[in-house]
């Protein structure tokens, strides 16, 4: 339903060509729930950006439901990594949920039914009259959740979203995603620099190589759709899938390496990891020390945090 | 209730009042002392230009408790918050769409910093020489002097509103009126609110002055012409009476601030982390 | 002013360097061109609004005499001691109260009193004590910077960061090294902000001590040339205000800069 077609988008600035995006292309099935996942500074923000129809790409196409993207779609939502500044300080909890629904021109019971629904399912229900900056991070990037999917979209974009909260926080919010998802049955595209985050979430994990961006890998995660923090990350299959797509950052990273599983869209990428799971592990720690000389910030991102 | 427990209250009611007391302590003290000051300098001096406090307040009330009231104050007043509540909403009307606009701002702005640094008075003897002073002109002269500080905050204000609210207003589909009241000029309120601060007592100034200047009613010139005819307790009286005037003004505005900024000190607050 | 300097908002994309110039070129010629021409329409009388040559012209041929230069003189002098004496009193006040909290509770009420209070309202009094003399201009312009300077100093001085004031005292500064390298530090951005506001207020206040009182400068020959009904001059030297008004603000700012290169604010602002 979300098709992406030869994305490029290039910045020009002070008589310089940057080019952030060189050629995307990949598809979006109606109910999917993938993750993005890249290098620092790799362009996903851009990428989002020319999807929700944010920002013109230079060149190929972004198409909902086969109808062309030219500015933000009427059925699409989107949650920004920064929450601090995507909610209205000068609006209550509820009235930052609700504005977009005023906007719609829903009636007002119907309203309230949306924003009591939307408040309740991320826990806020008793927060509402509060003021954003009143709640913690993590209880403000829930409020902003919470206004996506009062609006109602099919499609619920999510850029980094988690990237500012603690590990903990953190945690409780990818299991909501992975609820808000199965119980309204929307699109989730949710870019994030995680490899743990991108594999315990998606059904599919789309990996960028570094800028100018191309599609690297596309996998599909095999483990099964209840998912657990505990269970789910102990489980071996979801330690092959995180070295099968840790390596394959690594690779982008280093720019060469080509892409180990271009166009082997599907389950067939991720058996490969499997399979060569040995050889992989020294690989990715050659990789790893490469990473680190590159540069301190990017050592956490490949890394990927919580263990 | 217990003995214990009235003993407690009767201690927290004692505390509070003697916490009460302190705090007036504090606030009074020192006006109280200056006053004294006052008092004590007249009366010791002799000084035919300084009136004690007690002269001041009697002839205060027999000046000002009259029909001059109605006769000076109150036009004065209303001049003076008509052409204030004129140059704010010209202010805003203009700055918003010249925040909005990068080409507008860029072509305006040399204009603009020189007609805001053209010191506001000036505009009294201009208009006078023109057209007289009536009581619209003196509106006049209060609204171009006071719409440079809104209009130039409200420039700025608008300019910085933060591109995430505005890409999350884009992705609502928020545009249009609601736009503007929700995002632009909310956003752009303190620094609205301290271009109408600044406004304020420009206005006071360019009332005052172009009362004493070319008027034959109103509060600045009923000053000056106790000033003239050295009626001392009167002029005094007078200048008593402008500085109340300044002090009610700033304190009612001070008061609409705190309303309309409440987020702004919240999220201040929340995120300096205390 | 309730805020301390703000920190410059990050600009979205900065078009070419160049053109922002040329469109204030342009605007500034649209608005000469108009001043030109509306005169000469019905829409206006040329006797109320001269067009802008002819202003112009007035005030060339005006500031070739000597008189016009003295006058200049006077208000410069004037701004700059009245602004000298209320920042000195200013600074002195404001961090001797401000870093005493008992002082600063004892003295709240009363700032908050005579703070608002406008200095107009000082005219018939400076009049009948000092005339047309120089102190008359002072003691309005004086009054009224000195709040904006003073005010600035106390918000800066409450501003210091808890956490450094613990940690210099933990590293047993005294209370000058304090003062030196915690409180001067922390304050001056906002002491520059009031002398910024400051500057502006005292050139106003100047100007009306002139125009009102008849204190030699700007002011009164402006006063003079509006009772002997020369429009055209009254707009020169009005224009000349506005020049002198611009040169006080870029002048101030640039201070400003200089002082606070290291300041994150103004680094904002410097490369945008």
């Amino acid at each position: 339903m979300l098709d992406v077609d030869g994305l490029r988008k290039t910045y020009s600035g002070r008589g310089r060509e940057v080019e952030a995006v060189r050629d995307l292309t990949f598809r979006l099935g109606e109910g999917e729930l993938a993750c993005l996942v890249g290098p620092s500074g790799c362009g996903k923000t851009t990428l989002l950006k020319c999807v929700s129809g944010l920002m013109r790409p230079t060149a190929g196409s972004v198409a909902l439901d086969g109808r062309p993207v030219t500015g933000p779609p009427p059925d699409m939502a989107v949650v920004f990594q920064e929450y601090g500044r995507s909610l209205f300080p000068w609006l209550t909890v509820r009235g930052n949920v609700e504005l977009p629904l005023k906007e719609k021109r829903l009636p007002k019971p119907r309203r309230r039914e949306l924003v009591d629904g939307a408040l309740e399912a991320v826990g806020l229900g008793h927060a509402g009259s509060q003021h954003p900056w009143e709640l913690s991070g993590g209880m403000q990037q829930r409020v902003a959740i919470a206004r996506a999917i009062a609006y109602e979209p099919r499609v619920l974009l999510m850029d980094e979203p988690f990237a500012a909260v603690d590990a903990q926080t953190r945690a409780d919010l990818e299991d909501l995603i992975r609820g808000l998802w199965q119980r309204f049955s929307m699109t989730v595209l949710f870019v994030t620099h995680d490899i743990d985050e991108a594999v315990y979430l998606g059904q599919r994990v789309i990996v960028l190589s570094a800028s100018p961006t191309v599609v690297q890998d596309d996998v599909s995660v095999d483990l099964p759709d209840e998912r657990d923090q505990l269970t789910t990350r102990s489980a071996p299959r979801f330690a092959e899938l995180r070295a099968h797509v840790y390596r394959e950052i690594q690779n982008a990273k280093n720019g060469g390496g080509g892409p180990s599983g271009t166009g082997a869209t599907g389950t067939g990428g991720a058996e490969g990891s499997g399979a060569d799971g040995g050889g992989g592990a020294g690989d990715a720690e050659g990789a790893d020390g490469e990473g680190g000389a590159d540069g301190p910030d990017r050592a956490p991102t490949a890394t990927g945090g919580r263990r | 209730m217990s003995a214990n427990e009235t003993a407690n209250t009767t201690a927290t009611v004692s505390a509070t009042a003697r916490r009460g007391a302190a705090a007036a302590a504090r606030m009074l003290g020192l006006p109280a002392l200056l006053i004294a000051l006052w008092w004590w300098a007249a009366v010791s001096s002799g000084s035919f230009f300084l009136t004690d406090p007690g002269t001041i307040a009697a002839t205060f009330t027999e000046v000002w408790v009259s029909e001059r009231f109605l006769t000076d104050v109150l036009p004065s007043v209303g001049l003076l918050l008509t052409g204030y509540a004129l140059a704010a909403v010209l202010g805003i009307g203009v700055g918003v769409p010249l925040g909005m606009s990068t080409r507008l701002r860029a072509a305006a702005e040399p204009v603009l910093e020189f007609l805001r640094a053209v010191p506001p008075p000036v505009l009294v003897p201009l208009l006078m020489l023109l057209v007289g002073l009536d009581a619209s002109m003196r509106t006049a002269v209060i609204v171009s002097g006071c719409v440079w500080p809104v209009l130039l905050n409200t420039v700025e204000g608008v300019r910085a509103v933060d591109p995430v609210l505005a890409d999350t207003c884009r992705v609502y589909g928020i545009r249009g009126r609601r736009r503007l009241g929700v995002l632009v000029l909310r956003s752009a309120s303190p620094q609205i609110m301290a271009g109408l601060r600044q406004a304020l007592s420009i206005a006071i100034i360019l009332m005052v002055i172009s009362e004493m200047f070319a008027s034959s009613s109103g509060l600045g010139y009923a000053v000056v012409q106790f000033q003239r005819s050295f009626a001392i307790p009167e002029m005094w009286s007078g200048i008593v009476l402008l500085g109340l005037l300044g002090v009610v003004l700033s304190a009612v505005f001070a008061r609409a601030e705190r309303h309309a900024l409440a987020w702004h000190r919240g999220l201040r607050a929340a995120s300096r982390g205390d | 002013m309730t805020a301390a300097p703000a920190t410059a908002a990050a600009s979205p994309r900065r078009p070419l360097p160049g053109r922002d110039a040329l469109l204030g070129t342009a605007g500034a010629a649209v608005f000469l061109l108009l001043w030109e021409v509306v005169p000469h329409t019905p829409a206006v009388s040329a006797d109320y609004l001269p067009p802008a040559s002819e202003v112009l012209a007035t005030l060339a041929e005006r500031s070739a005499t000597a008189a016009f230069w003295s006058a200049v003189g006077a208000t410069v002098s004037a701004w700059a001691l009245g602004l000298a004496i209320a920042f000195a009193a200013a600074v002195a006040l404001g961090f001797a109260i401000g870093s005493v909290p008992a002082l600063r509770a004892a003295t709240a009420s009363t700032v908050e009193f005579l703070r608002p209070i406008p200095s107009v309202a000082l005219i018939p009094l400076a009049i009948l004590m000092y005339g047309t003399d120089l102190r008359s201009t002072l003691l309005l312009v004086v009054y009224a910077s000195f709040w904006q300077i003073y005010i600035q100093v106390l918000y800066g001085v409450a501003d210091i960061d808890p956490v450094a004031e613990q940690t210099a005292r933990a590293y047993g500064l005294g209370r000058w090294a304090r003062l030196r390298h915690l409180v001067w530090p922390t304050a001056l951005p906002y002491l520059l902000t009031g002398v910024r506001l400051g500057a502006a207020v005292a050139l106003i206040l100047t100007i009306t001590a002139q125009l009102t009182i008849g204190t030699p400068g700007l002011g009164q020959e402006i006063s003079v040339a509006q009772s002997s009904g020369a429009a055209p001059l009254v707009y020169a030297l009005i224009v000349a205000t506005g020049l002198l008004g611009v040169a006080v603000n870029t002048g101030v700012r640039a201070v400003e800069r200089r002082v606070l290169r290291w300041h994150t604010s103004v680094r904002g602002e410097a490369a945008v």
